[in-house]
């Protein structure tokens, strides 16, 4: 079940429904079970990797919190993240880790195909968080099984984040969520805004990139050149638009979800960038791997390896391929050069298109199916021929009217995103009075069913970060 | 409170505005057909109880009986409200439709799909003809749950924007007039072909053989004669010129036995062709269609037979 899918609406609108009419202490237990149905409607199978990662770290959490000692403490912690990690590494990684085996020893090794769960990058880095949060006092230990199961699984945020922090959820499932009309309507209204930017950008734009990666030997100049600052913006809308309506949906039971996006293409630098994209995840990497690791209070060259060390992780997170890791390591790359040297235009909006450059660059190897493929795309799309522009154009599998549609929708939200930058528009449309807000809805409503990318023969509705 | 229920007003307002926005933005960009079939949004606009007959089955109905003739001729106001290749279910609930609007006295049953038909699940295309502009009601939703085979396809039957919302690259007059200003194609169903110069060749291999019916055509064939029977409603079934193989023949056999057994009336054209005094270099235009000059003669004849 996915957010963009009518099964998942009719389930939102019964868990609406049965969570406001039950009494307050029994609302976690409908979350729960919704979390859980929403969790196995894609495969009930993954459901058991779900639950055994919960008990390990719920465990762990308790005997955290039970020991005195320091060192015990440490010691399970690690165990704990050692089992977290292998049970990740397990499911995502050993086809990949066997491949390259086989590659360098020249074997012939199998494995049997291991169904990848959906979500696990995600719920496994909140799970690994939780124990070592107690260990550092930031948060106290969740005794009761059910809040903490719903930590894990809260069905908003369970396939593709936001990551959730131990400190910041954990206390929601212990307040009270009264009926709250403006929340409601407000979350309704960032749920809609989501669908929008999914269905009518973003789609649009993935047949159009999918059409180019996928026959690239077809493709040169122009149309090489688009598909890849489109895919710039597609995996922005499509993930952004996930989070939305993820934090959306949270927020119609009254939960707060944290940010995951601060309008990251306007950023001055590659490491700016990173303080503005899937913030949940770089804050996590940072939290516990960056900061254990010495962050950069250490030598210059070693807070350079500890860069490299993060990102070349957080490729491999993405997903068990050398296109994620390479991605990975340009973004190290990146902001060692940028700590070395002093990249910086005196003009912000260079900086910014500077950095989208930058950005758009290391996105050709996160999209491509193979290396080759990216260096394929990086040595012709600047094989550039004015000849005929319209039909190159138009060769990338979109025509004219989508085209049109794609240049308003992406101005519309640049402008909106442009005025949240310098006036903070978001807190007018949340203080706005229940009609304009339904007038808002309905029209955003309209928009997407006529503009959208959906319907027989649509095959691109998956959002990207489910993959990961 | 006051200031509360004037909200709550407002908003049920909005609401009732944007279903009808919906309602026409959905009529707006639908498919509205090649033209061959009868366009049942004009169907919904006779007056309610004014049509005498009513003709049901596919392109071989339609472009065969010409509804302005009968009604020149017999003063029957008749209707051709049928879709091409219209399967047999989909025929049943055409039925049910015209019933919630019209009592006629007789309905006609063009048999041709009753004999050729040979799947449970009809073209995409064909389900599309037939059921996109009906309205929305339970019984919409049967002829899709009959009709559509692969379950999550049927969403989009039921909300068919879901199949045309991209048709706002190809809006015409046509969509816009019908959308909002009430335009339909008033034609009574019936489609006039042009001569093409076909010759026909009467191939049919006669026989007295008869040959059981697929089983979803029989079981909706005796679902048209039970419910015409139930309604008090004169069955006709009717089987245009043209040209059938061993077994398709026998099937026809099968369906005029049928016809016998329930009382009904049964015109065969296939097997008593000649008396239609066809020119076959003229009439014809194709295997199973007759044109215009073809369809005059057709229906000249039946109305003969029917007095």
């Amino acid at each position: 079940m996915i957010f963009n899918s009518v099964q998942f609406f009719i389930f939102l609108i019964v868990t609406f429904i049965t969570y406001y009419i039950i009494k307050d202490k029994y609302r976690n237990i409908v979350l729960l079970i919704a979390s859980y149905y929403f969790y196995c409607s894609s495969n009930p199978k993954n459901l058991i990797v779900l639950l055994l990662v919960t008990i390990i770290s719920y465990i762990s959490g308790l005997l955290v919190d039970k020991n005195d000692s320091k060192k015990k403490k440490k010691i399970i912690v690690a165990i704990t993240t050692i089992l977290l990690v292998g049970t990740l590494l397990y499911f995502k990684y050993s086809y990949f880790i066997i491949q390259n085996i086989n590659i360098v020893l020249s074997k012939n090794f199998s494995i049997e195909n291991i169904v990848v769960p959906l979500g696990i990058s995600f719920f496994t880095l909140q799970a690994i968080s939780y124990p070592i949060d107690i260990y550092r006092g930031d948060v106290k230990v969740e005794k009761n099984i059910l809040k903490y199961s719903l930590f894990i699984s809260f069905f908003p945020q369970i396939l593709s984040g936001p990551i959730g922090k131990s400190k910041e959820m954990l206390p929601q499932f212990n307040q009270k969520h009264p009926f709250n009309r403006k929340n409601i309507s407000n979350g309704i209204m960032i749920v809609i805004y989501g669908l929008f930017k999914k269905i009518v950008i973003a789609d649009l734009m993935a047949i159009g990139i999918n059409n180019v990666y996928g026959n690239l030997s077809e493709f040169k100049g122009i149309p090489l050149l688009i598909a890849v600052i489109m895919y710039s913006l597609q995996i922005y809308f499509d993930f952004s638009s996930y989070s939305n309506i993820a934090y959306g949906c949270a927020k119609i039971f009254g939960y707060e979800l944290n940010k995951n996006f601060n309008l990251p293409y306007f950023a001055s630098s590659v490491k700016e960038f990173w303080s503005r994209w899937h913030m949940s995840l770089s804050t996590w990497f940072r939290d516990y791997l960056y900061f254990p690791l010495g962050g950069n209070r250490c030598k210059k060259y070693k807070c350079y390896l500890n860069i490299l060390i993060v990102f070349l992780v957080s490729g491999l997170w993405h997903g068990a391929a050398w296109t994620y890791i390479v991605w990975g390591g340009i973004h190290a790359l990146y902001q060692i050069l940028e700590r070395m040297f002093n990249l910086k235009f005196n003009n912000k909006i260079l900086n910014i298109i500077k950095t989208f450059i930058l950005v758009t660059f290391a996105w050709i190897f996160f999209r491509s199916n193979t290396i080759n493929d990216a260096i394929y795309v990086i040595t012709n799309m600047f094989n550039i021929s004015f000849a005929g522009i319209k039909e190159q154009i138009l060769s990338i599998g979109l025509d004219k009217y989508d085209l049109i549609v794609l240049f308003v929708s992406v101005i519309s939200i640049l402008v909106i995103e442009v005025l949240q930058y310098k006036k903070q528009i978001y807190n007018k449309f949340k203080n706005l009075q229940l009609i304009p807000k339904l007038i808002i809805c309905i029209i955003l409503i309209f928009i997407t069913i006529i503009f959208g990318s959906y319907g027989p023969g649509f095959d691109n509705s998956q959002f990207i970060y489910l993959g990961y | 409170m006051k200031k509360e229920t004037k909200k709550i007003l407002i908003i049920i307002v909005i609401l009732i505005i944007s279903m009808i926005a919906f309602n026409r933005l959905s009529i707006l960009l639908v498919r509205k057909g090649n033209g061959y079939g009868s366009d049942v949004l004009n169907f919904y606009k006779q007056p309610r109880d004014t049509i005498d007959m009513i003709v049901l089955g596919s392109s071989h109905a339609y472009t065969s009986l010409n509804p302005y003739l009968i009604e020149s001729k017999t003063n029957l106001k008749t209707y051709d409200f049928c879709t091409q290749q219209q399967p047999l279910w989909i025929t049943y609930y055409y039925l049910k439709e015209a019933l919630k609007y019209q009592h006629p006295k007789y309905i006609v049953l063009e048999a041709h799909m009753a004999v050729v038909g040979n799947n449970d699940y009809a073209e995409e295309q064909v389900n599309r003809d037939a059921i996109d502009k009906m309205k929305f009601s339970t019984n919409k939703i049967d002829v899709i749950k009959n009709s559509v085979e692969n379950k999550d396809d049927r969403v989009s039957y039921y909300l068919n924007i879901i199949k045309y919302h991209s048709r706002y690259k190809e809006l015409n007059k046509i969509d816009i007039k019908t959308a909002f200003l009430g335009y339909t194609v008033d034609n009574k169903g019936y489609i006039a072909l042009e001569e093409t110069g076909y010759i026909f060749n009467n191939e049919s291999e006669f026989t007295d053989n008869e040959s059981e019916l697929y089983k979803k055509n029989k079981e909706y064939l005796y679902k048209i004669i039970n419910l015409t029977k139930k309604e008090n409603i004169d069955l006709i079934i009717v089987k245009t010129p043209t040209s059938y193989n061993y077994e398709e023949m026998s099937r026809l056999n099968h369906i005029k036995r049928i016809a016998e057994e329930n009382d009904i009336l049964f015109l065969d054209y296939i097997n008593n062709m000649t008396d239609l005094n066809l020119d076959y270099n003229k009439d014809f235009y194709d295997v199973g269609h007759l044109n215009k000059n073809g369809s005059i003669k057709f229906t000249n004849k039946f109305i003969e037979n029917l007095e």
